[in-house]
């Protein structure tokens, strides 16, 4: 094989080139992270807000109010089942209107507890549902209310009867995280 | 004449190399795949996400069962097994989907989708963390792939980097029975 | 400098060919073998009515094509007088996984107008939908089309059986999967008439 002559411009470009390469992969590092770092960001419950007693609080477009947690009845199995009223204050109908909605039963140890669908028989029969449909949290945001519409709003929960009371409603909306909210009750 | 040997031989290798690496290393799926939990019968498992404990495992050529107010039976043309279990979420609710009786010849069997309505049919309905289910998966399965089988519990059929509990079956299961009733079992 | 100069030049033709003869190489090869994908037999292999064929993912045997006036193997005709196309198959899972693609094992080819897509399929041992077949379980299958309203009923089925080929490591994750779904046999049934009404 013959000698092959390279220029001294060649050899710098090539130098160039080999010192340039990890400095690219870093930044293609980053830019693919970034996204998923992102989205990361966005579907974590980050920073809790502590929402004093009959007080609204501001997330995801409404303002958000609890109005009632109450132990409707009590299943032979010693399950408690319980009824969470809220009120939402539509302010921003396009953020408001983001699926799905999170709420649910937070004991202090963490242990969280889903809404579940209450046979009509536990619930309807209180006197003040009587002919009555609540919307759950998620039917309401897929209303899509307009701006300054006032929203009622249910979700029926079954846990072990011991819980019922340390139990706090926990709320947190995809428009709204990473923050979200825990309600506190009056004394 | 050297060099050319020397640049085929160091070819070669790098080949041998690539291969191997393909051949031996574990693949994407295996590093993603499930993170095994294993366990024995009455050993209760607790994972990400949820708990759970299998109790016993039964054999029936027939099983009956009552849903939406009808009598139904199935046979098979294998055998049924039934495992009981408890299962309960922690620390938020949650469902738990995946069951699968993995054969000893590595048949991955899903639960029989053929008994919907039945009563306590573990895998169906959302676990509550402190609410325990107990109840039944029912798999169903030939004859040879009875024997020496793992029971595998997970949120989902496929989980990616999250709990799969595994659980040894006891090598010898005896005769099947010649008929269960789903309503009639020992759950407790 | 002539030495350097004539290296220089060499060096790119040889470059150069060494790039013509890989694209021609390529080009080649993709030709060769788009002509092998036409020059391949249109003909598929005939498969007997009640016999058994080996199409990878599953074992099915085609028994037979008739019209009907029930919508589901247990229940009553249907009120409206519409008409039905069922086929009764034999299916077992040969994979070693409960699977439920059992739809995709055979087509309807030449396409037939009167009937119906997406038939559905009913397991014969409990008379109610098929879900998925377990592997090494083989169940008697009964696939029910619904035929178009007016349409006049066709004559003979013709189905192909669609193959695929099982690798332990796929080119993307390294996992096993079933792959290259292709006809590799087809079957005529005569599709007998509607049976007298009891």
């Amino acid at each position: 094989m013959s000698e092959v002559v390279i220029s001294p411009g060649a050899v710098r470009m090539r130098r160039l080139s080999l010192w340039a390469l990890p400095a690219a992969l870093a930044l293609g590092l980053f830019l693919h992270a970034q996204e998923n770092a992102w989205e990361w960001w966005r579907s974590r419950e980050l920073f809790a807000r502590e929402v004093p007693a009959n007080t609204a609080a501001n997330l995801g477009g409404a303002e958000w109010k609890l109005t009632r947690l109450r132990r409707v009845a009590e299943r032979s199995d010693g399950r408690a089942v319980m009824l969470l009223d809220m009120e939402a204050v539509v302010r921003d109908p396009d953020m408001f209107a983001v699926l799905p909605c999170r709420l649910v039963l937070e004991a202090p140890d963490g242990r969280r507890w889903s809404p579940q669908f209450l046979t009509p028989s536990e619930v309807n029969r209180l006197p003040e549902r009587r002919g009555l449909t609540i919307p759950t949290c998620t039917q309401a945001l897929a209303s899509k209310p307009a701006a300054g519409a006032t929203l009622r709003i249910s979700e029926g929960f079954v846990l072990p009867a011991g819980m019922a009371g340390p139990v706090r409603p926990v709320l947190s909306l995809p428009a709204g995280r990473p923050r979200y909210l825990r309600f506190q009750f009056p004394g | 004449m050297s060099s050319v040997f020397a640049k085929l031989g160091a070819l070669l290798i790098a080949a041998l190399l690539l291969a191997g690496m393909q051949r031996f290393t574990p693949g994407y799926t295996e590093i993603t795949g499930p993170i095994p939990l294993k366990g024995d019968l009455g050993e209760t498992l607790a994972g990400r996400g949820f708990t759970v404990r299998a109790d016993k495992v039964l054999l029936a050529e027939t099983l009956r069962f009552k849903a939406y107010g009808r009598e139904v039976e199935r046979n098979s043309g294998g055998v049924f097994a039934l495992v009981i279990a408890r299962l309960e979420a922690q620390p938020t609710s949650t469902t738990v989907s995946g069951a699968i009786w993995l054969s000893a010849q590595g048949a991955r069997f899903v639960a029989s989708p053929r008994f919907q309505g039945a009563p306590r049919l573990l895998g169906t309905d959302r676990l509550e963390p402190s609410l325990p289910q107990r109840g039944v998966f029912i798999f169903e399965v030939p004859r040879e792939a009875v024997a020496g089988a793992t029971l595998l519990v997970a949120a989902s059929r496929w989980p990616r980097l999250d709990t799969q509990a595994e659980i040894a079956l006891p090598v010898t299961l005896g005769t099947p029975a010649p008929l269960i009733d789903l309503g009639e079992l020992a759950y407790e | 400098m002539t030495v350097s100069w004539l290296a220089n030049l060499r060096q790119a033709v040889s470059s150069k060919l060494t790039i013509g003869i890989g694209g021609l190489l390529a080009l080649a090869i993709t030709s060769g073998q788009s002509l092998l994908e036409a020059l391949e037999p249109p003909v598929l292999p005939a498969l007997a009515t009640g016999a058994p064929l080996d199409a990878g993912r599953w074992r099915i045997a085609l028994h037979e094509a008739r019209l009907t006036t029930r919508s589901r193997p247990d229940g009553p005709p249907a009120p409206d007088g519409a008409q039905f196309l069922a086929l009764e198959l034999d299916i077992a899972n040969r994979s070693s996984e409960t699977d439920n693609t059992f739809a995709r094992t055979f087509t309807v080819d030449p396409p037939i107008d009167a009937l119906q897509p997406n038939p559905t399929f009913w397991l014969m041992r409990d008379k109610a939908m098929l879900s998925a077949l377990q592997p090494g379980l083989p169940e008697r299958v009964r696939v029910i089309w619904r035929l178009a309203p007016g349409a006049t009923a066709p004559e003979r089925l013709r189905l192909v059986v669609n193959g695929e080929t099982f690798k332990p490591r796929d080119n993307l994750f390294a996992a096993p999967g079933w792959f290259n779904r292709k006809p590799i046999a087809a079957a005529t049934l005569p599709i007998a008439a509607v049976e007298a009404r009891p």
